[in-house]
C-alpha cells in the first residue's frame, strides 16, 4: 500500500431542483440575508451578495464567493452550486465542510431531487520514482503504452450511491497523482453527518487501489 | 522635434508614453526598492490557506469586542495541538468564526453586554459561559451545531435546567437564549 499525500483539493457540490423556480418565487432578498447571516463570520460582506434579475423569469441567479475566490456559490433557477477550491490540508476540509453544511442548514432551498457531489485532488508520493512505478501497472510496453490510469465504479460500505473515481498522472506535480471521485446524493439536504460519510467514502475508496492517505487525526 | 526632445516640464503631451517614461526615467533619481520582490511575495503577503485566512478573519473581526474578549480570541486562536498535556486538538477556526459572530451579534442586540467566559474544549470547540444569580447560560459549539444549557432559580428556590441544541448558522436562536439569560425573555425560548 503506497501512501500519498493530498497537496491540493477541490469540492463542488451542485443540488438539482425538482423544479425550475420562478425568479417572484425564489425570495431572492430572504436568501441573499441567510447568506449573509451564515457567512457573516467568514468574512462575507453585505455588498458582496449579488442578484442577477435577468428576465426576472427563470434566467436568474444569486452568487457570492468567499476567501478570495476560492469558494463561490450561486442558486439559479434550477439548481444550487457550490465549488470550494484550494483546500490544502485536514484544517481547510473542516472549513469546506462547515461551509456546505451552513448552506444546506441555512439558505432556504427548494425541494432538491439529487445533489452531484465531485472532488478533486493532488496527492503526491514521496518520490517520482514511487509515482511511475506505481503507473506502471497500469502499463503495457508492448502495446507502447508507458504509463496509464483508472476510472473504476466502487461501492462503499457507509455510502448508497456508486462513486467514481479517476486516477491519473498530476500535471502540477511531477511526483503527483491526480484524483478525481464523484457520486450522487438521492435525499433532499446533506446533513454534517452525510458529509462526514463522503468525505469518509472518498477515502475508503482508496486503498482498493493500493493508495492509502495518512491518518491526520490527533 | 521629435517627443523624445521636448524638454522635462516642457511636454506638449503629444509624445509616446514610452517617450515620457523615458523622461520621467532620466529625470527622476530612481527609488531603490525597500524590499525584495522574492521576500514581497513570498514574505507577509503570501497567500493563506483557508483555515488560515478564517482564523485571521475571526481575529479581525473581533475587533469590535471588548478589549478582554479581543485577547481571549486572541489566546483561543493561538492554542497549539496538545495544549491540555492530554491530546487536546486546537480550536476550529471554523467555531472561532462563529463565536465571534454570536459575540458580536449579543454586544449590538442590548447597551447591556456582558463578557462571557470563553473556555477551549479538548475536541476542538469552544464553550461561552455566562453567570448570574438567578440564571447562567452556556452556550457550547458542538459538532452538530451549539448546545445550548440554562439554568434558573426560580421563585420557589428551585433549580429548572434547561437545554436545546440549534444549527450553527442560527445566530437569531442564540440571540433569543442571551435575551433569556438578561431577563429580557421571561420564559426559556425552546420554540
Amino acid at each position: 500500500m503506497a501512501e500519498i499525500t493530498t497537496r491540493i483539493c477541490g469540492v463542488t457540490f451542485e443540488s438539482f431542483f425538482k423544479k425550475a423556480v420562478l425568479f417572484k418565487d425564489a425570495h431572492c432578498d430572504n436568501s441573499a440575508q441567510k447568506c449573509l447571516e451564515a457567512f457573516a463570520s467568514y468574512g462575507l460582506k453585505p455588498t458582496q451578495v449579488f442578484v442577477r434579475t435577468g428576465d426576472q423569469t427563470f434566467n436568474y441567479d444569486l452568487s457570492f464567493s468567499l476567501f478570495n475566490s476560492n469558494g463561490t456559490f450561486k442558486i439559479s433557477a434550477e439548481k444550487m452550486d457550490f465549488s470550494l477550491q484550494n483546500a490544502t490540508n485536514d484544517k481547510d476540509l473542516e472549513i469546506v465542510q462547515d461551509c456546505l453544511a451552513k448552506v444546506y442548514e441555512h439558505v432556504p432551498l427548494p425541494e432538491i431531487n439529487y445533489t452531484s457531489i465531485s472532488a478533486t485532488a493532488h496527492a503526491t508520493f514521496p518520490s517520482v520514482q514511487e509515482m511511475e512505478k506505481y503507473l506502471r501497472q497500469y502499463a503495457n510496453p508492448t502495446k507502447q503504452i508507458v504509463a496509464g490510469g483508472t476510472i473504476a465504479y466502487i461501492v462503499c460500505q457507509n455510502w448508497a450511491e456508486e462513486i467514481r473515481l479517476m486516477i491519473d498522472r498530476s500535471l502540477v506535480y511531477p511526483e503527483g497523482l491526480f484524483l478525481a471521485w464523484s457520486t450522487i446524493y438521492r435525499e433532499n439536504k446533506p446533513s454534517r453527518e452525510v458529509l462526514r460519510y463522503v468525505k469518509e467514502a472518498f477515502e475508503n475508496a482508496m486503498p482498493k487501489f493500493d493508495l492509502t492517505f495518512p491518518n491526520t487525526n490527533s | 522635434m521629435s517627443a523624445v526632445d521636448v524638454p522635462f516640464g516642457c511636454e506638449d503631451f503629444t509624445g509616446s508614453v514610452a517617450a515620457s517614461a523615458r523622461r520621467l526615467g532620466s529625470g527622476v533619481a530612481q527609488i531603490p526598492p525597500l524590499v525584495a520582490a522574492s521576500e514581497f511575495l513570498f514574505g507577509p503577503l503570501a497567500p493563506l490557506g483557508i483555515a488560515d485566512s478564517v482564523h485571521k478573519i475571526a481575529v479581525v473581526r473581533s475587533a469590535t469586542l471588548t478589549c478582554a474578549l479581543r485577547q481571549r480570541i486572541t489566546e483561543l486562536s493561538a492554542l497549539n495541538p496538545n495544549w491540555d498535556d492530554e491530546c487536546a486538538r486546537p480550536v476550529k477556526s471554523d467555531v472561532l468564526a462563529d463565536v465571534v459572530e454570536a459575540l458580536r451579534r449579543f454586544a449590538q442586540r442590548t447597551s447591556d453586554f456582558r463578557e462571557p467566559f470563553l473556555a477551549p474544549t479538548f475536541d476542538g470547540f469552544v464553550q461561552m459561559e455566562w453567570h448570574d444569580k438567578k440564571r447562567s447560560l452556556e452556550i457550547e459549539a458542538v459538532e452538530r451545531g451549539w448546545s445550548v444549557v440554562g439554568t434558573m432559580i426560580g421563585n420557589d428556590g428551585e433549580h429548572h435546567y434547561f437545554t436545546i441544541e440549534c444549527e450553527r448558522s442560527n445566530f437569531q436562536r442564540l440571540e433569543n437564549f442571551y435575551e433569556w439569560f438578561l431577563g429580557i425573555e421571561l420564559l426559556w425560548p425552546s420554540l
